[in-house]
């Protein structure tokens, strides 16, 4: 979340890629071309850490229609996991792990809380309980807690952004030295309790290479389970999020006996004046994360909602609270697919888009730095889809090209229309008029807007 | 599907409508046209539109009871909680369920397939039956509708897993309303919910319930069509069969309706003016009771579906409702409130008892009624064509003294704020016991006017 606190005087306005495209750009899709399980489910979805409500508990059935495969919560400290030495308390947080269940996903937990009984003092640097023993059995009971309940193989991360002074909004600042034995003595807990846990961390806000060379070091040489690695990234330019992922591998390809996923999870853009802009953004960086073999992201995040600052107060340094109120509270903010008054934002509709990616991934192909395209092909609906988008601030014509097609197929376009003057289903995802094609090849010409995403569906007849 | 524009023809001249609000016809009972939800999962899919919903007081509000809700886990084990959420919700806004029963346990139905449509054991299944309604009896709800199976005269059951046909339907259809009623005597049974209504089971049906004195309190069929003339002659149609069997005096029940399926471009003034004239038709041919289908667009539980229903047809119904544009619910995926929901509050405003309404067009028409306990009455005046139309509204025998408030649904605002959506017009005062009131219609235009007594 901090990363958000950071990007604020470095927030890109600049419009990537100002060239008009004036010929038309050739998108060409093979059909006969499989080539892996598309798992577009893997680039899921997060919920800040404000409030110990279920924050988005209107918004499940939206939530599951996108299928994330993961759910990422800030297990803060509102959630009073410990109210005092030896008595736990679950009710509060099971809401909200609940909730996550409900939307089909499995949970992603960033341990981020600090009892006052093992921190009595509100002091972001001091990182460590005055009782590890009391700090183990708490851990071990929450993941036993969770397990008990059928939660097993759940990703448990340790702490948020814990290199910047306000923690993302948590209470934990660690130099890379001090995280370490937190690190070890957190995921021996988690894994004893749930052998079939995934541990990582440590969601790193951008990407301080001391801090993840640290901790890859550590566990490579001490044996310290590490299955994922994380970190998060507020910018305009989807390259940034490639570059980043090849850095991590670069860092990982030191140490051979580790091969922990690679996780973002939490990512948006820093800021556009252009509504079309995210979801196009949205699209594009997740072709670039899929491009460079990312294993999980969370989109950040679900719903906008107001911070809760009593409950802050309680544990967390007081100025960093009004920090985070003047942010959450008083700028424009632009990351829930959920505004603040719960109103769905286009850029869900993109994850709706997305969301049809389903079965094997096929081949595409373009001829544009910006137009770029996914594409899947899905033999039980018998239906192809193919996702394509404009990164530009400059219109697009393209010429989409399907071979391989089945004999007869019909083709029906959908605009996501982010300037449509309301949020109807039908408006946001506007359908074009539908056209059918024989003979196994499906052209279809389409315009493209700045930042412009159309999904077309070509069904067999 | 008729994807025919209605009454093309532009409107050059002044419509007049008059309405005589001392000729007192009858209860309104608009509450008669009501609504439903979907099939598509176990979760109550609306409970947070609740207060919209008991806000536009429908009579009844259908349910399909599938097997998602797992009603018999087990031989003789019972499950009804999941159920009890989305009957419970039902009630909570007034409402009668109307429940279409639609299961079929995997222990009395190991196999998935749509033509086997009789249960391995019938005492079972009358067991079942027998406890269901009992449950909801003993909860109070007696004189609820069940309805036996849905649109099983088509191979997808509409989304349902039964496919009958008219040989085998009757038979069903009497052991299941036998238990039904053996539990609530009071209760209201029928069927077939015919996708269409020309199909061979009804008249199957009838003929059979005539023939074999089974109970038929109610018969009920589906449309989706954007053409209301053809919602008025399926319930001619429908009348003209009953007549044949006038020791039989069932409801006739539209319990799906909408505008046409499938179409990509919609004037989004077109369905709040289309309920209008739909309910208008079914009002004046009689229809007793109708659910609009329905209240909010919602994700397919597609994993639940593949546990009862054949996936080649799970497939499509996918493809349907996650991929298609879907127009039909009140409230949209995103639970967005639709102009259509509009529509609805301003039908509810019909309170008290009718009054004669006259127009000299056959798209401008208009529904009046006036409540003596508001002291108001109220004109829903629509205008179902493309083309805008003027108004010269002439209501008699009023009150001495009037205010007049007009609210124009306006579809096309760029919000769904109330007061956006229902635009107050300025409002209007008059003496001497008569109101005129110049108004124009847009193409499908609808207003509702208020015509309150000063006090």
């Amino acid at each position: 979340m901090n990363g958000i606190l950071r990007c604020l005087g470095a927030t890109l306005l600049c419009a990537p890629f100002l060239f008009p495209q004036n010929a038309a750009v050739a998108v060409r899709v093979d059909l006969g071309s499989r080539l892996r399980p598309m798992e577009i489910d893997r680039f899921g979805v997060g919920q800040g850490g404000f409030s110990p409500e279920p924050m988005w508990d209107d918004r499940v059935a939206e939530v599951r229609a996108i299928r994330p495969r993961v759910i990422r919560l800030f297990v803060q400290e509102y959630f009073n996991l410990l109210p005092e030495r030896g008595r736990y308390h679950w009710d509060v947080l099971d809401r909200s792990v609940d909730l996550i269940l409900r939307a089909g996903a499995k949970p992603m937990l960033c341990i981020a809380f600090k009892p006052k009984v093992l921190f009595p003092k509100i002091d972001q640097d001091i990182v460590e309980p005055n009782d590890w023993a009391e700090w183990d059995a708490l851990i071990y009971n929450l993941v036993r807690h969770y397990r008990d309940r059928g939660g097993k193989g759940w990703y448990w991360e340790v702490t948020n952004e814990g290199n910047t002074p306000s923690g993302g909004g948590t209470p934990y600042h660690f130099t890379p030295e001090n995280y370490l034995p937190f690190y070890q003595r957190t995921v021996a807990a988690v894994l004893r309790a749930d052998p079939e846990a995934r541990v990582g961390g440590p969601a790193l806000a951008r990407l301080p290479v001391p801090y993840i060379e640290a901790l890859v070091k550590f566990c490579a040489s001490s044996k310290v389970p590490l299955h994922f690695v994380s970190w998060h990234r507020y910018i305009n330019d989807p390259g940034w999020f490639a570059t980043s992922i090849a850095d991590v591998k670069a860092i990982l390809a030191k140490h051979t006996g580790l091969q922990p996923q690679l996780v973002i999870n939490e990512w948006n853009m820093s800021g556009h004046s252009d509504p079309r802009f995210q979801p196009a953004f949205i699209a594009e960086t997740t072709y670039q994360m899929k491009r460079a073999g990312l294993d999980l992201s969370c989109y950040y995040h679900i719903r906008d909602y107001q911070v809760d600052v009593d409950a802050f107060l309680k544990f967390f340094p007081r100025e960093y609270t009004f920090r985070q109120k003047l942010w959450w509270e008083r700028h424009p903010v632009h990351y829930g697919l959920f505004d603040f008054q719960s109103r769905v934002r286009p850029a869900y509709f993109l994850f709706r888009l997305l969301a049809r990616l389903t079965g094997t991934e096929v081949r595409v192909e373009t001829d544009s730095p910006v137009v770029h395209a996914l594409a899947s092909n899905d033999e039980d609906l018998k239906a192809a889809s193919v996702l394509i988008w404009n990164f530009s601030s400059s219109p697009a014509r393209v010429a989409l090209e399907a071979r391989n097609a089945a004999p007869s197929m019909y083709a029906r376009a959908y605009v996501l229309d982010s300037l449509a003057p309301n949020d109807d289903d039908n408006s946001r995802l506007r359908a074009l008029p539908g056209a059918q094609f024989t003979g196994g090849v499906v052209r279809l010409p389409l315009e493209l807007e700045p930042y412009g995403v159309v999904s077309v569906s070509l069904e067999v007849q | 599907m008729l994807l025919c524009a209605p009454f093309l023809l532009p409107q050059d001249t002044t419509v007049p409508v008059r309405v005589d609000l001392a000729a007192r016809l009858r209860p309104m009972e608009i509450d008669r046209f009501g609504v439903g939800q979907g099939g598509f999962s176990p979760e109550p899919m609306w409970t947070d539109r609740m207060p919209e919903i008991r806000a536009i007081r429908p009579r009844t509000i259908r349910l399909f009871v599938q097997e998602y809700f797992n009603l018999l886990p087990a031989r003789g084990r019972y499950h009804w909680d999941t159920l009890d959420q989305s009957v419970d919700l039902i009630l909570k806004t007034g409402a009668i369920p109307m429940l279409c029963l639609t299961i079929k346990p995997k222990v009395l139905f190991p196999v998935i397939d749509q033509k086997i449509v009789e249960p391995n054991s019938w005492e079972e299944w009358d067991a079942l039956i027998y406890n269901l309604v009992r449950h909801y009896k003993d909860r109070g709800g007696k004189g609820w509708y069940w309805e036996i199976t849905n649109e099983s005269n088509l191979p997808s059951g509409g989304g349902t897993p039964y496919h009958f046909t008219p040989a085998n339907y009757p038979r069903f259809y009497q052991r299941t309303v036998a238990a039904i009623l053996r539990a609530d005597p009071e209760a209201r049974v029928g069927g077939p919910a015919l996708a269409g209504y020309e199909a061979p089971l009804l008249k199957a049906l009838v003929e059979f319930c005539a023939s074999s004195k089974v109970p038929l309190h109610f018969v009920s069929w589906h449309g989706y069509s954007n053409d209301p003339g053809w919602f008025r002659k399926s319930i001619e149609d429908v009348k003209a069969l009953l007549a044949k069997h006038p020791g039989l005096k069932p409801e006739t029940v539209i319990n799906e309706w909408n505008m046409s399926l499938g179409i990509s471009e919609v004037d989004p003034r077109f369905q709040a003016a289309f309920i209008a004239e739909t309910t208008y038709q079914m009002r004046q041919t009689g229809l007793d009771l109708s659910c609009y289908y329905h209240i909010r667009d919602y994700h397919l539980a597609y994993d639940e579906f593949l546990k009862f229903f054949p996936k080649e047809f799970a497939m499509r119904e996918k493809m349907f409702w996650e991929r298609r544009p879907v127009y039909l619910g009140l409230f949209d995926l995103q639970n967005r409130v639709r102009p259509a929901y509009f529509l609805f509050r301003m039908l509810s405003r019909l309170t008290g008892t009718e009054v004669r309404v006259e127009t000299g067009s056959p798209v401008v028409h208009a529904l009046a009624a006036d409540d003596e306990e508001l002291k108001t009455s109220g004109v829903l005046l629509w205008n179902f064509s493309k083309f805008p139309a003027r108004v010269s509204l002439e209501v008699g025998n009023t009150a001495p003294e009037v205010s007049a408030r007009t609210f124009v649904l306006d579809s096309l605002a760029p919000n769904d704020d109330d007061t956006t959506r229902m635009r107050p017009l300025n409002p209007v005062s008059f003496k001497g016991g008569a109101v005129k009131l110049p108004l124009e219609l847009e193409p499908y235009g609808v207003t509702f006017i208020s015509l309150e007594a000063r006090r």
